[in-house]
């Protein structure tokens, strides 16, 4: 998806904003950065997200600071209360307050989610690397075994993994990160074939450099950049993963507070005290809807910058 | 010349279809084998008193989980090349007979939800272009980004909440009649009509400007004709690639729609046979799994050269 939306950018090219350009070499990297924030500032949506994933950042370091309650402390005379200013998600079954145990989950959804895209990053760019790199037999091996990863359900790998690491959200983080290794390779490898072939490589070869100092200094860094714009928005997907598996009931055991795990727990209350599930769900969506939009930013910014 | 060309096509397609099929088949098998645990496990789970360890033993020797794994695997390979997968180890018939009888609820119920997701998907994109208010194409434009943010889950259980307990045109649990279908369908069509959304929106813009484009307007054709006769053939190509990937999602994302409508289909059957080490009953799902992402990609490498004429099928 944000391989051709990569290539519309290009296409509109010098339609849209141009970025600053440096004025000095010195003084590049520093204005790019003020370019940046300027294009935040004057972007709402970009802004809002941005606001909210240091709000949620903020919460997974440090709940008290929102939530100074205890997100277990039950409460016999303050049941199934609807959301208001005392508890502002309402409280559950057992008195719990919603919004103290939402806050508190925010810590290991995040780190499951983070976690996930790190193992798929760092294993399927390292796959994608070497095939795009090497070529050759080793290419077409490492690439019919992606092939395979892809055709293979994810959630039966998902099943397998789990039921052998045991249940738990980290778990469910490593058998997410397993399952986009695939994605990530062939990513990696066509921004390394694309990287390849471009003016600056060949102009590397005639300046005499080696073959690995042309890999690292120029073929890496510049393929990544779009490997890491994707890699920003599978955080988002994998949000709503990890809150899918842990809905399943394939996460932490129930009094944890974990985003998938309340909505579940909220389920059976649906009918009635429909609050319980769909605020913690509505978290979820802001998040993932504020991480998908600064990963497309990331992704047009880039490609401003090459184009 | 070109019917050899087409020949060579086939046969080398064939051949990676099967590489594909094997390795899944190959890949399950194996990771279901180094998973702690087995089904001997499983089946005498709960059992006291006596000895567990020679129960364990003779269950293993009923099941020939005893054997060398390769002898296992061996016949395994050899039992589902001819379509004999085995009996499930708990439901003591066939494996494939428990699969399909689940199935078609769950095949049903995905490719509703595609068909509805490419429906919803297409629409609102066209819409978005044909609209002159500003302000209904922010709106619109809005929407799909959304639409692929919200859980399916979260969807499913909004939609049980409403449509069930609200409206009361449904059954909350296991409706059969069609409007239920339609419901729970609906739950995993708006992230794939996101998706759809997103990329076609990005192409059609792409397409509106081309000389092609200019062409048709300056013939007087009307806005509606040139966005969807002419841009939308051209945008779509992209949007048939990721069709390919979305039936997988789709068949993916049936698990939690089942769950929360409480409907019959693969999803309890894989997670159950999965936990309880059912290797026969994996083992099916996998292939028919590993099958239909083959013969998807295939059909939608047969699709691109009838939507866009240029794309010529080459034996390479």
């Amino acid at each position: 998806m944000s391989v051709t939306e990569t290539e519309a950018a290009v296409a509109a090219g010098p339609a849209g904003p141009a970025a600053p350009a440096p004025a000095r070499p010195g003084e590049g990297r520093r204005r790019r950065w003020l370019g940046r924030l300027v294009d935040v500032a004057r972007t709402p949506s970009l802004l809002v997200s941005y606001v909210w994933l240091v709000l949620i950042v903020t919460a997974a370091l440090a709940p008290t600071l929102f939530a100074p309650g205890d997100p277990l402390a039950q409460s016999g005379d303050a049941m199934l209360l609807p959301p208001g200013p005392e508890h502002l998600f309402g409280t559950d079954d057992l008195g719990r307050d919603q919004f103290t145990r939402t806050v508190h989950g925010t810590r290991l959804s995040l780190q499951a989610a983070v976690i996930a895209v790190l193992i798929g990053l760092v294993s399927g760019s390292l796959i994608g690397l070497v095939a795009g790199a090497v070529r050759g037999w080793l290419d077409s091996v490492l690439m019919r075994v992606v092939d395979v990863m892809l055709a293979v359900p994810s959630l039966i790998v998902s099943l397998a993994i789990i039921s052998a690491l045991g249940h738990g959200t980290i778990n469910i983080a490593v058998a997410i990160g397993i399952n986009s290794t695939a994605t990530f390779a062939r990513l990696m490898r066509s921004e390394v074939l694309k990287v390849a072939g471009a003016r600056y490589v060949e102009a590397s070869v005639f300046a005499g450099h080696g073959y690995a100092y042309r890999l690292l200094r120029h073929v890496v860094p510049n393929a990544t950049r779009s490997v890491l714009a994707y890699a920003t928005m599978e955080i988002g997907s994998a949000i709503l993963t990890v809150a899918s598996l842990s809905f399943l009931g394939l996460g932490a055991p129930p009094p944890t507070p974990e985003w998938g795990l309340l909505v579940a727990e909220g389920r059976t209350f649906i009918a009635a005290q429909w609050w319980l599930s769909l605020l913690p769900g509505l978290v979820i969506v802001v998040s993932v809807l504020a991480v998908y939009r600064i990963g497309r930013s990331i992704d047009r910014g880039r490609t401003r910058v090459v184009a | 010349m070109l019917r050899y060309g087409l020949l060579k096509y086939a046969v080398r397609r064939l051949g990676y279809a099967a590489i594909v099929v094997w390795g899944a088949f190959t890949g399950a098998f194996f990771l279901l084998y180094i998973v702690p645990g087995d089904a001997a496990g499983g089946l005498t789970m709960g059992a006291s008193g006596g000895d567990v360890e020679q129960l364990l033993a003779e269950q293993r020797e009923l099941l020939g989980l005893d054997r060398p794994v390769l002898v296992q695997y061996g016949d395994a390979l050899s039992g589902a090349v001819l379509g004999d997968f085995g009996d499930s180890l708990y439901q003591r018939r066939p494996a494939v007979e428990v699969f399909f009888e689940a199935f078609p609820a769950t095949l049903q119920l995905a490719f509703l939800g595609l068909a509805l997701a490419v429906v919803l998907g297409v629409a609102l994109s066209v819409v978005i272009e044909l609209t002159d208010w500003r302000w209904l194409r922010e709106l619109l434009v809005s929407l799909p980004p959304v639409a692929v943010s919200l859980p399916p889950f979260l969807v499913a259980l909004v939609l049980v909440q409403l449509v069930a307990f609200r409206l009361g045109w449904i059954d909350a649990f296991g409706d059969q009649t069609f409007l239920g279908l339609l419901v729970a369908s609906l739950s995993i069509a708006v992230a794939g009509g996101g998706t759809i959304s997103q990329l076609l929106t990005a192409n059609l813009r792409g397409a509106l400007t081309s000389p092609y484009i200019e062409t048709a307007r300056s013939w007087g054709l009307s806005r509606f004709d040139v966005v969807v006769r002419h841009a939308l053939r051209n945008a779509s190509l992209p949007v048939i690639t990721a069709l390919g990937t979305l039936i997988g999602v789709m068949v993916g994302g049936t698990v939690l729609t089942e769950t929360v409508f409480s409907r019959p289909g693969i999803g309890r059957l894989v997670v159950d046979s999965v936990n309880g080490r059912d290797m026969p009953v994996v083992l099916v799902a996998v292939t028919v799994s590993a099958l239909i992402f083959v013969t998807v990609n295939f059909v939608v490498d047969l699709l691109y050269p009838l939507v866009d004429k240029r794309i010529r099928l080459e034996g390479r």
